[in-house]
């Protein structure tokens, strides 16, 4: 009896955490070394992010990388 | 990349153009003609000669160079069908591209590889050899000659009354080459294409 795949769910407030500093999504996208797109496909759900860039977004809000992303549902079955 | 090849690319590219008006021009003329021409005609005629005398040698260059040096290669390769990899995510889109790329076109390699190979004849006997009940029949064949230029004649019966007969792919070997290479390009554009839209 093995066990099922688990499936996440991740989420992030990124978007609320640059309307709080007023910063927009160019900005991030050049202080963490990538394209607009990438931070608006992450915002959205769209794009999960590496463990790597995950801490880069974490640092540039000198914030937990747990306060910015996280799990919404997580199914696992025996 | 050196500055030579940068201009024996731009010179390849741009010249491209004149290539494909002179194969078009002399596809439409007696090249014989076309080649005696005087005045303006004549001298434009060789112009685009010497163009395509110069542009065969750097092609074949060109083609060489991207078959042994990687570097040069990618490079080509990425410009011809313009691959960002700027980021992470962009790198993932053109990785699942070429995935689906490099998969439909072995599909399509193996689709082309079984309709060139296959061979159908229906055909209806002729009446003085016709039994009660064998009106005709139908031959499945294979034909596979990796180094003849020629398939050999049907083998059909004198006399035989030839319903439908398939007998291979009716492209030259150059247009099946030139459709494997577009292929994956298209699927390519079209895969990158579908997954940033999904985004």
């Amino acid at each position: 009896m093995g066990k099922s795949p688990i499936k996440l769910n991740i989420t992030n407030n990124i978007k609320e955490l640059r309307a709080l500093d007023g910063i927009a999504q160019e900005e991030l996208a050049n202080a963490i070394d990538v394209t607009r797109a990438t931070i608006s496909s992450i915002e959205k759900g769209k794009y999960n992010p590496s463990l790597e860039l995950a801490y880069k977004i974490a640092i540039y809000f000198n914030k937990d990388i747990q306060e910015i992303f996280k799990l919404e549902n997580t199914h696992e079955k025996n | 990349m050196k500055k030579i090849d940068s201009i024996i690319l731009k010179y390849l590219v741009y010249a491209l153009p004149l290539i494909l008006t002179l194969l078009i021009w002399g596809s439409l003329g007696d090249l014989e003609q076309l080649s005696m021409q005087k005045g303006f005609l004549g001298t434009l005629w060789d112009l685009l000669g010497w163009t395509l005398l110069i542009w065969l040698p750097l092609a074949l260059y060109v083609s060489l160079k991207m078959v042994f040096i990687r570097k040069f290669r990618d490079l080509i390769i990425k410009k011809m069908i313009r691959i960002n990899e700027r980021d992470e995510r962009e790198s993932y889109i053109t990785s699942e591209a070429a995935k689906f790329s490099f998969i439909s076109t072995i599909s399509v390699a193996i689709l082309f590889l079984f309709l060139s190979v296959i061979t159908i004849t229906v055909a209806n006997y002729p009446e003085k050899i016709r039994e009660p009940g064998k009106n005709g029949y139908i031959s499945v064949g294979l034909n596979f000659f990796p180094f003849s230029g020629e398939l050999p004649a049907k083998r059909i019966q004198d006399d035989s009354l030839e319903i439908f007969t398939y007998s291979g792919l009716p492209l030259s070997s150059a247009s099946a080459i030139l459709i494997l290479l577009i292929w994956p390009i298209i699927s390519f554009k079209y895969s990158s294409f579908r997954l940033l839209k999904i985004e």
